[in-house]
C-alpha cells in the first residue's frame, strides 16, 4: 500500500491479486447478493485507496481496506433509501428474480440466496460486522478497528446479530 | 486464526451455517480489467505534478517536432547579428539587436507550434502528459537552445570587441521575449503563423521607424529593455496558464484530413 501511495503502479497487482475476491465477497454480502453493485463497489473502494492521502505505514491495511469498503456500502445503502427503494426491498427482489441471475448462479444453492436476503434485512452495523467474521474471518479486534467500535460492541453486535438473523431466516422459510 | 466464537454469545447454529456459505470470486478477466482501470487513475494522477525529470523527458521527446530548419536558422540569424555587430557598426548595434530577437520569435513559434509536418499533434494531445506540460517544454527547447546560442556568440563577440556584455544581451533579449510573449498571446484568437507574422511585421515597422526618426541608435536603455524582457516573460506564462491547450488544439493537423489553415 506504502507502493501505491508512492505512485508505484507495479504494487496494484498484488494488492488486486490478493483483496479482489475477498472484497467481492464481502460487498456481495453487504448489498444482498447483487453481484453488479458489488463489483461496482470493489472498483471504488481501490479508487479510494489510490485517492486517499491518510494512509500510514503503521497501520493495519486489512481493517482498513474493509472500512472503507463498509463505509461505500452504507453510503449507497443510504442514498438508495432517499431515492425511494429500501435496500433490503430492492436486494431480495434481485435476489428472488425467479429466472436464474448470475448471483442465483454464482450461489450454490437457494439456502445461501435466502441467507444472503436475511443478510440485507439486518440494519448495516450488524450486516457488516457478521460479514466481516464469518465471511471474511476477522478477529474481534480487526472487526473493532475496521468498524471503528469498541471491543465490547462488536461482541454485541455479533450476539444479537446472529440471533436476529435466526429469527429472520425463520421468517424466510415461513414465506 | 480468528478468536474462537464461544467467546461471544452467539448463535452457533447461524455462525456455523454462514461460514459454510460460499461467496462468489472473480474471473480473471474481470481481476486484469481492474489493475487496468487502477493503473489508468495511477497514470493519471501523477501527469497532475510532473516533477522536473518528468518535464525534462516531455522536452527531449519534444526534440523531433523542430525542423532542422529551426536549428539551423536561429543559428545562423544570431551569427549574422552577432557578426553585424562584429563588424563594428557600432551606432546600429541596438538595431540590429532589435531586429534579430523578433526573426527568432517568428522561427521559433512556427516550428514549436505550428509543426504542420510533425504528424504527432493527436497523439500528443490525446497523452497523458498534458498540453500545458507540451507547450512548457517546447517552450524550452525553443528558447533555451537560441538564449543559449545567442549568449555564446554574444559571449564571443564581448571577449573580442569588449564593451557591456549584460547591455548587449539585454539588447537582444528583450525582442525575443517580448516578440514571442505577444505572438503567444495573440495566438489565442489567430494561427499561430499569423500572430508571428503579425508581431513582426508590426515590431519590424516600430523599429523602422524608431530608425527613421531617430538614427540607427534606437536603444531604449537596459532598464526599459529588462522591463520590456519582463513583460514578455510574464505575457509567455500567462499564455501557457490560460490559453496553451486552445493554441496546441488549433495547430495544423496532418493526418489525411484538409488543414484549416494556409499551410506555411
Amino acid at each position: 500500500m506504502e507502493a501505491v501511495t508512492r505512485g508505484e503502479w507495479a504494487a496494484i497487482q498484488p494488492l488486486v491479486e490478493r483483496y479482489h475476491a475477498p472484497l467481492l465477497g464481502f460487498l456481495f454480502s453487504m448489498v444482498g447478493g447483487d453481484r453488479g453493485l458489488a463489483e461496482d463497489l470493489v472498483q471504488e473502494t481501490y479508487l479510494r485507496l489510490i485517492r486517499q492521502r491518510t494512509y500510514r505505514s503503521n497501520r493495519t491495511f486489512k481493517p482498513w481496506l474493509y472500512a472503507v469498503a463498509a463505509n461505500l456500502a452504507r453510503d449507497h445503502h443510504r442514498s438508495s433509501r432517499t431515492h425511494g427503494a429500501g435496500a433490503g426491498e430492492s436486494a431480495l427482489q434481485d435476489v428472488v428474480d425467479p429466472g436464474p441471475g448470475p448471483e442465483a448462479r454464482a450461489l450454490e444453492s437457494d439456502r445461501s440466496r435466502i441467507v444472503i436476503s436475511a443478510l440485507a434485512r439486518l440494519p448495516h452495523e450488524y450486516r457488516a460486522t457478521l460479514a466481516l467474521r464469518f465471511f471474511q474471518d476477522l478477529s474481534l479486534a480487526e472487526i473493532a478497528v475496521a468498524l471503528d467500535v469498541p471491543l465490547g460492541t462488536v461482541k454485541s453486535r455479533l450476539s444479537v446479530g446472529t440471533h436476529r438473523l435466526r429469527e429472520l431466516l425463520a421468517l424466510e422459510r415461513e414465506v | 486464526m480468528a478468536d474462537h466464537d464461544s467467546t461471544s454469545d452467539i448463535d452457533v447454529g447461524v455462525a456455523r451455517m454462514l461460514r459454510s456459505i460460499e461467496l462468489p470470486s472473480p474471473t480473471a478477466a474481470q481481476s486484469a480489467a481492474l489493475v487496468a482501470t487502477l493503473e489508468r487513475e495511477l497514470a493519471r494522477r501523477q501527469v497532475r505534478r510532473p516533477t522536473v525529470l518528468v518535464q525534462l523527458a516531455v522536452a527531449r521527446a519534444q526534440l523531433v517536432i523542430f525542423p532542422l530548419g529551426f536549428w539551423f536558422v536561429s543559428t545562423l540569424v544570431l551569427a549574422v547579428g552577432v557578426g553585424l555587430i562584429a563588424l563594428g557598426l557600432d551606432p546600429s548595434r541596438s538595431l540590429i539587436a532589435y531586429l534579430i530577437g523578433p526573426v527568432l520569435a517568428y522561427v521559433g513559434m512556427e516550428s514549436a507550434f505550428s509543426a504542420s509536418g510533425a504528424r504527432v499533434l493527436d497523439l500528443e494531445l490525446a497523452t497523458p502528459i498534458g498540453p500545458r506540460q507540451l507547450a512548457l517544454a517546447r517552450l524550452v527547447v525553443m528558447l533555451g537552445y537560441q538564449i543559449a546560442v545567442g549568449a555564446a556568440l554574444t559571449l564571443s563577440l564581448w571577449l573580442v570587441d569588449g564593451g557591456a556584455l549584460f547591455s548587449l544581451l539585454a539588447t537582444w533579449l528583450m525582442p525575443l521575449f517580448l516578440a514571442s510573449g505577444l505572438t503567444l498571446i495573440l495566438s489565442a484568437r489567430l494561427p499561430i503563423h499569423r500572430a508571428a507574422t503579425v508581431v513582426y511585421a508590426i515590431w519590424t515597422l516600430v523599429v523602422l521607424a524608431g530608425w527613421r526618426l531617430h538614427g540607427p541608435d534606437i536603444s531604449v536603455g537596459v532598464p526599459l529593455e529588462l522591463a520590456l524582457a519582463a513583460a514578455g516573460l510574464i505575457l509567455i506564462v500567462t499564455w501557457l496558464a490560460l490559453f496553451a491547450p486552445a493554441t496546441l488544439r488549433n495547430a495544423p493537423r496532418t493526418f489525411g484530413a484538409a488543414s484549416p489553415y494556409p499551410q506555411s
